[in-house]
């Protein structure tokens, strides 16, 4: 590493990266001196993981937890009361709500029955998960620090409400590597619409890879038409002539790098080899012409149609397989401030099989033990209706304090309700879980112990969980 | 006879006192009269005094040498009279907290001992100053000395035998030839009971400070299991099978705010964690033997773990040149060199074949986890595979193994999981599994034998 070759700000921010490779040269000697043509990485896990790989579940917009996991009986006895001030607390609203003279409590419009050897109660909305109940370890007591949409996503996908940082898929890029170097590590995949449904916007960001190499961004798949686009050689270019021109570009990108010394320019050329790999590999990914009869009746035919958030179940399943590190599929929608009667049934409808063939598919092929399946939104949802309120219409708006995810597989502790709410679902009663405690009971999971996997940026040892102290929530492991 | 005289004379009178309490009425461990205890809670408060005044003096008599500051040595010999009441008073209030608090043992003898001896050894020095120039430095260095030594073993019993020593660094400790910090250094019990492994640290941790053999508050000691079943002096504080019945569950489950909240005395309190793992195990029975992780609903801890394989790194350089001859992943599972590596075929899954395994022969004993799906293995394949000893999962769904090739795994006595997804495995086949003492999970979709 001569000075000239790189500047002084990257030759001491790659510092940390040499120290770490210093430390993993030592574990690995020569197999782990990984010149510019592989990405870097802080070797193998800090401990023998439970999980290999991890597909999330992302319910964007928030699902209102009171009418789907969360049950809360005593409500009905206090429809249309006011929401207490005691329970209400000092908690900041919205100004979507704010300004209502009146918050009356919605109870849920849905009836719940007890499932599975466990005993959760579940909401009729969801016929589907509640097969599956003793699967899943269900957190109720998940918190966050934000009140709206984009603050509170990146703090659930990056660790931190500030744009910029990486997100969890990218440090498992980062942190773990590729299993399969012909696919991304991190792929994400953004299901259609659902007609009628508040879809609040999703960006980037969410799946970028901030100070981290940008081959750790996660690589998003089209919901229409082809899944990741010019993968199809051109009518007329043969794929020696591809190769050819793809060797051009990687030829005169690196005289770039040998001039100017910035290491984002071997991960472009790494991004154009991963590319020209995929050009196969996604091809074969994505076909699914050879699934027998028995994946089609357990996912739906919903699952036929490229897009749906059943085929990109499916095709999270397909990624298992072939050992994508991390795949997270967004479903927009959940925002629900108004006529949750209405639109709630379309969501779940949407979704509810998916999770359950996912998980279900995982299992029977042997892959749930080692693969985590994460479930949740970025928040949840009021007690008391926005807006007007009767028996059949009422708004839920958005609500920090506590929302209910769920884990399923990959080392999580299987048919457990971890945390308790108040009657209202407003407030935590026992065992609060915030945002990052999840991230660092995730990372645990895929063996990373989430104060070791840093990166040294803008001074700071910069890492999943922040600076606010996080635990791994012990109890959700099996 | 001189006032000064005069007042050495009625000093040495309680300076006796103690010394004939400590000898007629030592501490017993027994609890007594409040108003006693009232008094007695003033020890930890009052100890500051004598050692702040005590330090003050060889302070104010090596700044008063020089002969500018000769008003700062003038006014050390009031300081070293203060400092022999507070060294007089404060043991006698330790004495009260001793007697009445339920203390007894090894170390509050000594730490009693000291006390008095150094009301003694203060007593003297005051003599001496203005008599002796050459005696004096060596009686207050001797006082100061001594004061050091009694008030460390006063702070182990407030604040535990290892306060000053449990978060030194590594590198000081060796130097001070201190043992190494333990793992988790339970106090009592196999660490593979759960008792020893997830009950003890807590007691530990939160309750031995007040409840051990050196001080049991209330006659309750906590530092062995026996004396734990054994209770207090108001009997049991468990109740096996009955964490609502068990005093101990009541105790360390009251909010901070009550009297009877344990821990006392604004001590950290449990996590609920650690409350919910004292009640399954008082649940389950409370036995010293029942193993580790033999109570479901208790968050698993991770435990030392028995090494998977050998230690991979001396082959470090076989183990690159097989990869790039074999164009197969052997990845270390963790960065525990002793947790086996895995053998990974994803990127070209139909590379992979019979010969790729016959040809890993020389790193067989370290892959514990081989990734076959979808390869181009064989039953003729297995063979070879099945000398791979410390395999705990083996994944061979989409290849075309059979049935008949499945009974050369025989030999492998630690498989757990084996993956035979879309194989021609049929009822046989699994049967002819059921030597392998280990094997816990197999997975049959899309198989013959799948019902």
């Amino acid at each position: 590493m001569s000075p000239r070759r790189h500047s002084r700000r990257q030759f001491i921010g790659r510092m940390g990266g040499v120290l770490s490779w210093a430390s993993l040269a030592a574990l690995m000697g020569a197999a782990g001196a990984a010149g510019p043509a592989g990405a870097q990485s802080p070797g193998p896990p800090n401990f023998a993981p439970r999980a290999k790989r991890a597909i999330s579940l992302f319910m964007s917009g928030a699902p209102p937890q009171m009418d789907l996991l969360d049950y809360k009986p005593r409500l009905a006895a206090y429809y249309d009361s006011e929401l207490p001030d005691s329970v209400r607390g000092s908690q900041t609203l919205t100004g979507m709500t704010a300004g209502q003279s009146r918050f009356p409590i919605a109870p849920s419009y849905w009836k719940f029955a007890r499932y599975g050897a466990s005993g959760r109660w579940v909401s009729d909305l969801l016929p589907w998960t509640s097969r599956m109940i003793d699967e899943l370890t269900l957190i109720h007591t998940v918190n966050t620090d934000a009140i709206n949409h984009e603050p509170a996503i990146l703090l659930m996908n990056t660790g931190n409400m500030v744009p910029g940082k990486p997100s969890l898929g990218a440090w498992l890029s980062y942190g773990l590597g590729n299993m399969n170097e012909n696919l991304p590590a991190f792929v994400v995949l953004n299901s259609r619409l659902i007609p009628g449904a508040d879809n609040q916007p999703i960006a980037p960001r969410l799946w970028g890879s901030g100070f981290l190499s940008s081959e750790h961004a996660g690589v998003a798949f089209r919901s229409q038409g082809d899944p990741v686009l010019y993968l199809n050689d051109p009518d007329g270019m043969s794929r020696e002539t591809r190769r050819a021109l793809v060797s051009g570009i990687n030829a005169v990108n690196q005289l770039t790098y040998e001039e100017v010394g910035d290491p984002e320019t071997h991960a472009r050329i790494r991004q154009y080899e991963m590319a020209f790999r995929m050009q196969t590999s996604v091809p074969e990914l994505t076909d699914t012409a050879n699934e027998p009869k028995s994946t089609w009746e357990l996912y739906g035919d919903d699952a036929r149609v490229p897009g749906t958030f059943a085929y990109n179940c499916l095709l999270a399943r397909r990624m298992a397989e072939r050992g994508v590190r991390f795949t997270q599929i967004y479903q927009r929608g959940w925002d629900v401030h108004k006529n949750v009667v209405g639109n709630l049934p379309k969501l779940c409808a949407a979704t509810d099989r998916g999770c359950y063939a996912l998980v279900t598919d995982l299992q029977r092929r042997g892959l749930l033990a080692d693969t985590l399946v994460i479930w949740g939104g970025e928040f949840g949802r009021t007690v008391y209706s926005q807006g007007g309120l009767t028996r059949d219409n009422y708004g839920r708006d958005h609500h920090p304090r506590c929302f209910t995810m769920w884990m399923a597989g990959g080392g999580a502790n299987p048919g457990i309700a971890h945390g308790q709410t108040d009657d209202f679902s407003y407030n935590i009663v026992e065992d609060p879980v915030h945002v990052r405690d999840i991230n660092a009971t995730v990372l645990h999971l895929l063996g990373i112990d989430h104060e070791k996997l840093t990166y040294r940026f803008q001074g700071l040892d910069q890492k999943l969980t922040g600076v606010v102290p996080a635990k791994v929530v012990t109890e959700l492991l099996a | 006879m001189g006032t000064r005289a005069r007042l050495a004379l009625i000093a040495l009178v309680p300076i006796l006192g103690l010394f004939c309490l400590l000898v007629f009425a030592p501490p017993d461990g027994l609890e007594r009269a409040s108003l006693a205890q009232f008094f007695g809670h003033f020890h930890p408060l009052a100890v500051h005094l004598p050692i702040a005044l005590l330090l003050l003096v060889p302070l104010m008599e090596i700044a008063g040498a020089n002969p500018r500051r000769a008003h700062i040595r003038a006014a050390a010999a009031f300081v070293l009279g203060l400092g022999v009441i507070a060294a007089i008073v404060t043991p006698l209030l330790g004495w009260l907290l001793a007697w009445s608090g339920g203390y007894e043992g090894a170390l509050v003898t000594r730490h009693m001992w000291g006390g008095a001896t150094l009301a003694a050894a203060c007593w003297i020095t005051w003599i001496l100053r203005g008599h002796s120039r050459a005696l004096y430095p060596v009686a207050l260095l001797a006082t100061v000395g001594l004061m050091a030594w009694t008030g460390y073993r006063g702070g182990q019993l407030a604040h535990g035998e290892e306060h000053l020593t449990q978060h030194m660094p590594q590198t000081l400790r060796s130097l001070f030839g201190l043992p190494a910090i333990a793992g988790d250094g339970a106090a009592d019990g196999d660490p593979a009971t759960f008792y020893g492994a997830r009950i003890a640290p807590i007691l530990k941790d939160h309750c031995l400070l007040c409840h051990s053999s050196e001080k049991h508050r209330g006659g309750l000691r906590l530092g062995t299991y026996a004396a734990i079943m054994h209770g207090g002096k108001d009997g049991p504080v468990i109740v096996p099978g009955n964490p609502q019945a068990s005093e101990l569950h009541r105790r360390i489950s009251l909010p901070a705010g009550d009297k009877d909240a344990m821990p006392a005395e604004g001590k950290p309190h449990l996590s609920a964690a650690d409350i919910k793992l004292m009640d399954l195990w008082i649940a389950a029975g409370a036995s010293a033997t029942l193993p580790r992780d033999a109570i479901a609903g208790a968050a698993r801890v991770e435990g030392p773990e028995l090494p998977s394989a050998p230690d991979f790194r001396p082959q470090l350089q076989q183990i690159a040149a097989l990869e790039a001859s074999l164009g197969v992943q052997l990845v270390p599972r963790s960065q525990i060199p002793t947790d086996g590596l895995i053998l990974r075929t994803a990127s070209f899954p139909a590379h992979a074949s019979d010969a790729t395994i016959a040809r890993l022969a020389p790193v067989r004993s370290l892959i514990v986890d081989a990734e076959l799906a979808r390869t181009a293995v064989t039953d003729a394949g297995l063979a070879p595979l099945a000398t791979f000893t410390n395999l705990r999962k083996l994944d061979l769904s989409y290849t075309a193994i059979t049935s008949s090739g499945l009974r050369a795994l025989a030999p492998l006595r630690q498989l757990e999981t084996l993956n035979l997804t879309g194989t021609a495995t049929s009822a046989a086949g699994v049967a002819s599994l059921k030597s392998n003492p280990a094997l816990k999970h197999i997975y049959l979709f899309q198989t013959p034998a799948e019902e």
